[in-house]
């Protein structure tokens, strides 16, 4: 992180902003599991996330939608022989956005430590 | 849900999904073991056919041995090679709990390894060496094709990965374990007990014993693959469950 860079993260307070605004995607309460479990599994099918959060299939759409504008994810349709499923991949972008955002957390509670 | 994120829960539910995951896929291998074995026995069996399509042992051995053992070697190394990778895979994760996940799957595919290559390899050892050895004790006729020890030892492969998952994971019962554990140990020692009834080739006619001999082969596979596929669909559908329920 350069100082300039640093400087941008702190509030007018002076205090150390805990959650930078460059990471305000994973911040929210569904799209931060989400994150989680990609990073950790790579690949996943829609019905799984959409069962595990109990979220209804336009509410999760909504989520993926934001995070596919930003290449943090990809969809894939994939074709078994008697249904179709929708596959939800982490992209690199992704996956470094998710790394960066849980070390910056870390060095949040480092700070607070 | 609230509207800021709940670190812990979020890290509940990746272990919830990990759960899921590791179960279905252990119900989806125990489906296939359980069938992959059944495969290979027909298979072995097959090679009575020789005779019938009068084929000389060097044409058997290139039509049925070498694609037999490589087709045993792939089914009986493939859930490890998974469960090492899988292993890898989440030892490398950041995520609280991973040494327990990953040692999770190493031994869901050490079990089906030890299952698979007990099955079949000890199918091998025993008709041509165990048999000879219990036979001429008496134990068992030397003319049955059953295959006990790789029974018993599939079973005491599943019951010790029960032994040693319920140690790691205090809060999963791993009854999908238990279930053909059980049944084959048992079904091995009802083979064991009908093997040792079966009378003596002198005393009764070679068709009465063939008979004999054939209703165990196929009823023991039939026993096995059904136990590994009810197992198995057991453990998929206690992983849906997992995934739906509410903490």
């Amino acid at each position: 992180m350069t100082s300039n860079e640093r400087e941008n993260t702190k509030t007018p307070a002076g205090r150390p902003d805990l959650l930078p605004p460059q990471n305000h995607l994973l911040t929210s309460p569904v799209r931060f599991p989400i994150m989680l479990i990609l990073y950790i599994n790579k690949k996943v099918r829609f019905g799984e996330l959409q069962r595990l959060l109990h979220l209804t299939a336009g509410n999760l759409e909504h989520h993926l939608k934001k995070l596919e504008e930003t290449n943090y994810i990809i969809r894939k349709k994939e074709l078994f022989p008697k249904r179709t499923y929708t596959i939800i991949m982490i992209t690199k972008v992704g996956e470094n956005a998710f790394k960066d955002y849980s070390q910056k957390l870390r060095d949040v509670l480092d700070k607070v430590e | 849900m609230a509207s800021s994120v709940d670190y812990n829960q979020a890290f509940q539910l990746a272990n919830k999904f990990e759960e899921y995951r590791l179960i279905k896929s252990w119900g989806i291998m125990v489906i296939v073991t359980g069938i992959s074995i059944a495969v290979y026995r027909l298979w072995w069996v097959s090679f009575e056919l020789l005779r019938v399509f009068q084929l000389d042992l060097q044409q058997g051995i290139y039509l049925i041995i070498i694609p037999l053992n490589t087709f045993a070697i792939i089914f009986a190394i493939l859930p490890l090679i998974l469960a090492i990778s899988s292993y890898i895979t989440i030892k490398r994760t950041t995520v609280e709990d991973n040494e327990i996940s990953s040692k999770r799957y190493l031994l869901y595919g050490i079990t089906l390894f030890t299952l698979y290559f007990n099955n079949v390899l000890m199918l091998m050892i025993f008709e041509r060496y165990v048999k000879i050895l219990l036979s001429s004790q008496g134990i068992v006729s030397s003319r049955t094709h059953i295959d006990v020890s790789s029974l018993m030892l599939g079973g005491f492969s599943c019951l010790i990965s029960y032994v040693l998952l319920t140690r790691i994971v205090k809060r999963t019962k791993f009854k999908e374990l238990l279930a053909p554990g059980a049944i084959l140990i048992l079904f091995s020692l009802i083979s064991l007990f009908l093997g040792s009834t079966i009378p003596p080739l002198s005393h009764t006619s070679y068709r009465l014993v063939n008979a004999i001999e054939n209703s165990m082969l196929w009823g023991n596979t039939i026993i096995m693959v059904a136990s590994f596929v009810g197992s198995g669909l057991y453990s998929i559908r206690k992983a849906y469950r997992i995934l739906e329920e509410r903490e």
